[in-house]
């Protein structure tokens, strides 16, 4: 488990640094897959049966169908790369790692398992990346980064959500990721490019 | 039995809430369902009303379901009087709306309908219900309905501009009377009316709420310096709807000072009452020094709806000076004077704005400079439009004297019921400025009939002007009436007030008037006045009689027709005097008040020397304008443009507003 | 009975306003060294308008027709309500709003029916007397409300009773003072108006009835000399009440009285110049704190 968790941390410290697209959806599909494998190991911790849907909806929806649709736009954008500061970006990754670990001791200290505060940081690290990047699919990446931090977060703090909600979530996601992909596209067509700096001159 | 009524009015305004909706197909199926049931709830809330009167107050509560308690329904004297003056405004003016709608058929017809029936239904409710709670909601529909009225010609940015403004003040009224309620609600500790009588403030918190409820209803009165909205909003919306805003909306606003300086707050320091009087002389003066200078009809009523109710809170005020001065008589009187003057307010500025509508309906403007003759073309909508105008300069035999005589008479008794020498000269000042308010209304209202109606037609759109239909004169002829009824025979209504005004401590009104069928003497001591109209009326019938007869001494005349002297020119209409100019000698002296900027310009192109064209244009800049909105405005503008930058517009800053906001507060929860 | 009397009242007052119109007339011709139409010259006018016919213009409509007789009405109820302490009314109707808002109600026509004909003059004049009249308002309310503060009422009988229990003080002299210059306002005399003009620069009440003839006019000339009566009236009763020791009854001092301010007025249309009209509102406002401290010294 603590493996794991170093290794999501670890791809998402990456993540800040990735500037070509296609690499970026591969460590998001990396990352999916580890959360679907901790999923399965907290089912086989606890027992519980629905915890086995879980980490076959996760591989499914996470790593089959968003990585693909996202697999598939990136093709289509050969000459888009990202232009960030990614030593800024790491910078604040690291700096998120360490507050979200300092919060979690400070405020729960009997709860102070690694997952917890791997999963705020994840969930801070998502929001960096929506904020610093402007191309679309980076934005993306980050809302799925984001996600995962969630879905961990629920899992180390209640050892598994509900069925029903854990598939309202997946949905969610799934329906949002069709969205953005379909709005990428149109971007594209109707802009040349994804990079969605360029939408502040619709500003009036 | 009121109750059943109640129920009655309240089915009706909901079929003709959405009746309007479903028959959008023929307009005119539309305009007879929706007005005629307007018509038909506005007689069962004058029955709902009667039947008060007749039988006594009563309560009705209906659980609904809602987290804010139970809907209370309670009728009382007080707002059986204001009920009676919506029954009658609104039969009236819906009669005419059955007439006037037809300017509407290709303007969205079926949605005025229905907003006009919800526009009455919510005032209704805001003058029944009796609880914190729904008051506030009814009293929000009324604010937002209208909105929705004065929008409704949304062609017009003017219109637009003028609904915003209204919105944007009533809302901050509503922010004013809320915070009052709930001072209360949290002393009592209940959301029921009946448990605020005598609600044991502080007084500190008793000051506060004064200032809280003074503030919020003065704005939807349109007190100055809150009126900014009143003189915009009440032109823009269709002149029916105009009627009802000046007449009743308004005046829900004084329903609910009644209700909070009579009721909750009780007997107050005299202050309160001097606050009162100071802002209703302010209204009064400055509201008709504007109304004067207005050319537009409807705007030139507006300020004077301004006036009308300064003068209704002249009354008021007056009253709680008595109060606080332990003097129940004359605060009885004073509170009648300011009621009756309502009333009457509500009839007469219902009638103008009717009869202003007229003159759009069959003229298509509503500047008066444009106007004239129309006393030919329209003669029975003139005579309507000159018993209002009549009325309100408070012309004898007409309600708006008698008002006006029992407001002069509470405020001649002020002077000894307030101490120190400022404060005398300064009540003893109330009644020259009633007078000089009185003047400047005739002066106001000779210039708008005058140039209105008499003379020659100034324009195509007045000379090709034709009657108005039955149902439109109907509905004017209806007030008009009241207004001769009220002001022949005024004991009817003082009676009734005395019924109204008995339920409250502090008012000693059950042997204030003594009446006999001529006439209703004052009970107050060492001083009896005596109210005794059929007496004026039989004077000046008498000396009718007696002009005719001296006329007539030596036989009929020979009547000759003979042009206008021009000074030998063939008049034309373009000689006439104009109404900028009627009102000319007053802009000039009190220019200190109008701030006018006259510009006159030459058109030399055609001629140097002659045949010059000349245009005088006339520049009002309002006080309370330029010296309290315009510097928020521009304190509001200048921390604007400070968080402005804030405002990127890119989507990912505000994200990361977000991310920071949370990892304050974050950071705050654990206290680092 | 009081009926009766009141008719009785207005009959003599209507019969002897052109009278007291005719003293002004023949004294301010004395005072300027011409002999001045005689005492009774108004009523020869008077007989003869009433015998003319009338030229009507077709641009009018009825409120022109309307208007004098709405005038001479309530000149006539104005004299049913002035106090002359003849007789005691009774029932007090007789407050002094009614007698103000009555006049009101005269002017308010005579107004419109200057705009009526649709030319400048009338258009002015019309204007210039509700200008006038905004700033007289205010001053006379001020200036009545000397008395009726002293007799705690506002009916004139019992105005006029009070004040002349009274004595003479300063108070009193100077709302008498203000009370005399609001005469002059109220009668239209110089230096705020000029009867006798047809100047159209100077005319006020002229220029708005200039368009009548005939029989109308005989109304209105005959409706403006009640009216004067009437505020002479107030002016004697309410503002000089006192009756200098003498057998006389009052009724004979009140008759003087009224021929002394008469003359008065006379004296000062002859020896003073008409005002341009915005020069008005400082004499108004002068008036006014007059009687603002007439107030204050009670």
């Amino acid at each position: 488990m603590t493996l794991l968790t170093i290794l999501l941390l670890a791809g998402a410290v990456i993540l800040t640094r990735v500037s070509s697209l296609r690499t970026a959806v591969g460590i998001l599909g990396l990352q999916s897959v580890i959360v679907a494998l901790a999923c399965l190991i907290f089912g086989l911790k606890t027992g519980e049966f629905h915890m086995y849907i879980a980490a076959v909806l996760t591989a499914v929806i996470k790593v089959g169908l968003i990585v693909y649709s996202l697999w598939r736009v990136t093709l289509q954008l050969k000459h888009e790369r990202e232009i960030a500061n990614f030593n800024v970006s790491f910078l604040l990754a690291i700096v998120a790692i360490i507050v979200s670990y300092g919060f979690v001791n400070k405020v729960l200290p009997h709860m102070a398992g690694e997952t917890l505060g791997a999963a705020i940081a994840l969930t801070m690290i998502g929001l960096l990346m929506i904020i610093a990047r402007s191309q679309a699919i980076m934005q993306v990446v980050g809302l799925i980064t984001m996600e995962n931090g969630l879905y961990l977060l629920g899992l180390s703090i209640t050892k598994g959500l509900p069925l029903i909600i854990e598939m309202g979530i997946f949905f969610d996601i799934l329906v949002a990721v069709v969205v953005l992909v379909i709005l990428t596209h149109r971007l594209k067509y109707s802009f040349e490019t994804t990079d969605t700096s360029i939408l502040n001159e619709l500003k009036g | 039995m009121t109750e059943n009524i109640y129920l009655v009015m309240l089915l009706l305004f909901s079929a003709g809430i959405i009746l309007p909706i479903l028959t959008s197909g023929s307009p005119k199926i539309t305009n007879i369902l929706a007005h005629g049931l307007a018509v038909l709830g506005c007689l069962a809330i004058v029955a709902c009303s009667v039947e008060v009167f007749m039988t006594g107050g009563v309560t009705f509560t209906y659980a609904m379901g809602l987290p804010v308690g139970s809907l209370i329904i309670r009728i009382d004297n007080l707002s059986a009087f204001f009920l009676l003056a919506l029954g009658v405004v609104g039969t009236a003016a819906s009669i005419y709306a059955l007439g006037y709608s037809r300017e509407y058929y290709k303007q969205r017809l079926g949605l005025m309908a229905a907003l006009y029936n919800c526009f009455i239904l919510s005032m209704a409710l805001v003058l029944t219900v009796s609880q914190v709670a729904y008051f506030l909601i009814a009293w929000e529909l009324m604010t937002v309905v209208s909105f929705f009225l004065v929008n409704h010609e949304y062609e017009k940015t003017a219109n637009t501009r003028a609904a915003y403004k209204y919105i944007l003040m009533t809302t901050l009224g509503t922010v004013f009377i809320t915070t009052a309620f709930l001072i209360l609600t949290m002393t009592v500790h209940s959301l029921d009316f009946q448990m605020f009588k005598g609600a044991s403030l502080t007084s500190t918190m008793r000051n506060i709420v004064f200032f809280c409820a003074l503030l919020g209803f003065g704005t939807k009165a349109g007190v100055i310096p809150l009126h900014i909205w009143l003189p915009e909003a009440h032109p823009a919306a269709p002149s029916h709807v105009s009627a009802l805003m000046s007449g009743i909306m308004i005046k829900t606003a004084i329903y609910g000072m009644c209700r909070f300086f009579l009721e909750f707050l009780g007997v107050g320091p005299a202050w309160w009452g001097e606050v009162v009087l100071f802002l209703a002389i302010i209204s009064s003066v400055l509201g008709v020094l504007y109304a004067l200078m207005q050319n537009d009809l409807k705007r030139l009523l507006a300020y004077s709806s301004v006036e009308n109710i300064g003068i209704i809170l002249l009354g008021i005020g007056a009253g709680m000076v008595f109060m606080s001065n332990n003097q129940p008589v004359l605060a009885g009187l004073a509170f009648a004077a300011g009621l009756f003057h309502l009333f009457n307010h509500a009839v007469f500025k219902s009638l103008l704005f009717l009869g202003a509508g007229s003159v759009l309906y069959s003229t298509h403007t509503k500047n008066i400079e444009d106007l004239g003759g129309l006393i030919k073309k329209m003669p029975y909508t003139a005579v309507f439009f000159l018993t209002g105008a009549a009325a309100i300069s408070a012309l004898p035999t007409l309600n708006g004297f008698v008002s006006e005589w029992l407001t002069y008479q509470s405020l001649f008794y002020l002077p000894q019921a307030v101490t120190g020498i400022l404060p005398r000269l300064g009540s003893v000042l109330l009644i020259a400025l009633l007078g000089l308010t009185g003047a400047l209304a005739a002066n106001c209202f000779v210039k708008a009939f005058g140039v209105t109606f008499l003379a020659k037609p100034r324009s195509k759109h007045a000379e090709q002007a034709k009657e108005v239909p039955a149902t439109m004169l109907t509905g004017m002829g209806l007030l008009s009436l009241m207004c001769f009824a009220l002001g022949v025979w005024p004991q009817g209504m003082l009676k009734l007030l005395q019924g109204v005004l008995s339920q409250f401590a502090g008012l000693e009104v059950s042997t204030l008037f003594n009446h006999q069928w001529y006439a209703a003497a004052f009970n107050i001591p060492q001083a009896n006045g005596v109210i005794a109209m059929p007496v004026v009326v039989g004077m000046l019938v008498l000396g009718l009689i007696a002009a005719v007869l001296v006329y007539n001494f030596n036989g009929k005349p020979k009547n000759v027709e003979g042009e206008t002297w021009t000074c030998g020119i063939i008049p034309n209409a373009r000689m006439e005097y104009t109404a900028t100019g009627f009102a000319q000698p007053v802009r000039r002296a009190y220019k200190a008040f109008l701030r006018t900027k006259d510009t006159v310009t030459a058109d030399k192109s055609l001629n140097p020397y002659h045949g010059v064209k000349m245009k005088m244009t006339v520049g009002i800049s309002y006080l309370i304008d330029v010296w309290l909105y315009r510097p928020v405005k521009k304190g509001i503008l200048f921390l604007v443009n400070r968080v402005k930058p804030l405002q990127s517009g890119n989507l990912q800053h505000y994200i990361g507003y977000v991310l920071l906001v949370t990892v304050v507060i974050l950071i705050l929860g654990v206290r680092w | 009975m009081s009926v009766l009397f009141m008719i009785i009242q207005v009959v003599v007052l209507a019969v002897l306003a052109p009278l007291v119109a005719g003293v002004i007339k023949n004294t301010k011709g004395k005072m300027q060294s011409r002999r001045g139409p005689g005492y009774f010259q108004v009523y020869f006018d008077l007989r003869k308008y009433f015998k003319k016919d009338n030229v009507i213009s077709p641009t009018v409509s009825w409120i022109f027709l309307a208007a004098p007789y709405i005038y001479f009405a309530t000149a006539l109820g104005a004299a049913a309500l002035a106090p002359t302490l003849l007789f005691d009314r009774g029932l007090h109707y007789d407050s002094i709003f009614v007698l103000i808002y009555m006049l009101a109600l005269g002017r308010f026509f005579l107004a419109l029916a200057s705009l009526d004909a649709g030319s400048t003059f009338g258009g002015m004049g019309g204007s210039r007397e509700m200008f006038i009249n905004v700033l007289v308002e205010p001053v006379m309310m001020l200036t009545l409300f000397t008395v009726a503060m002293r007799a705690n009422s506002t009916v004139m009988s019992q105005m006029a009773g009070a004040a002349a229990a009274s004595g003479i003080s300063l108070s009193a002299i100077l709302a008498a003072i203000a009370f005399l210059i609001l005469t002059v306002a109220e009668t239209g005399r110089i230096p705020l108006d000029n009867p006798d003009t047809h100047l159209e620069l100077t005319m006020v009440h002229e220029g708005m009835v200039l368009e009548y003839c005939g029989r109308s006019v005989g109304l209105i000339f005959w409706g403006s000399a009640i009216k004067q009566l009437v505020t002479i009236l107030l002016m004697v009763n309410f503002f000089l009440p006192w009756n200098p020791v003498g057998s006389l009854p009052p009724v004979v001092w009140m008759i003087l009285k009224v021929l002394v301010i008469a003359v008065v007025l006379a004296g000062i249309e002859t020896s003073t110049n008409k005002m341009r009209l915005f020069r008005l509102p400082g004499l108004l406002i002068a008036t006014g704190c007059l009687s603002l401290l007439a107030i204050i010294a009670m």
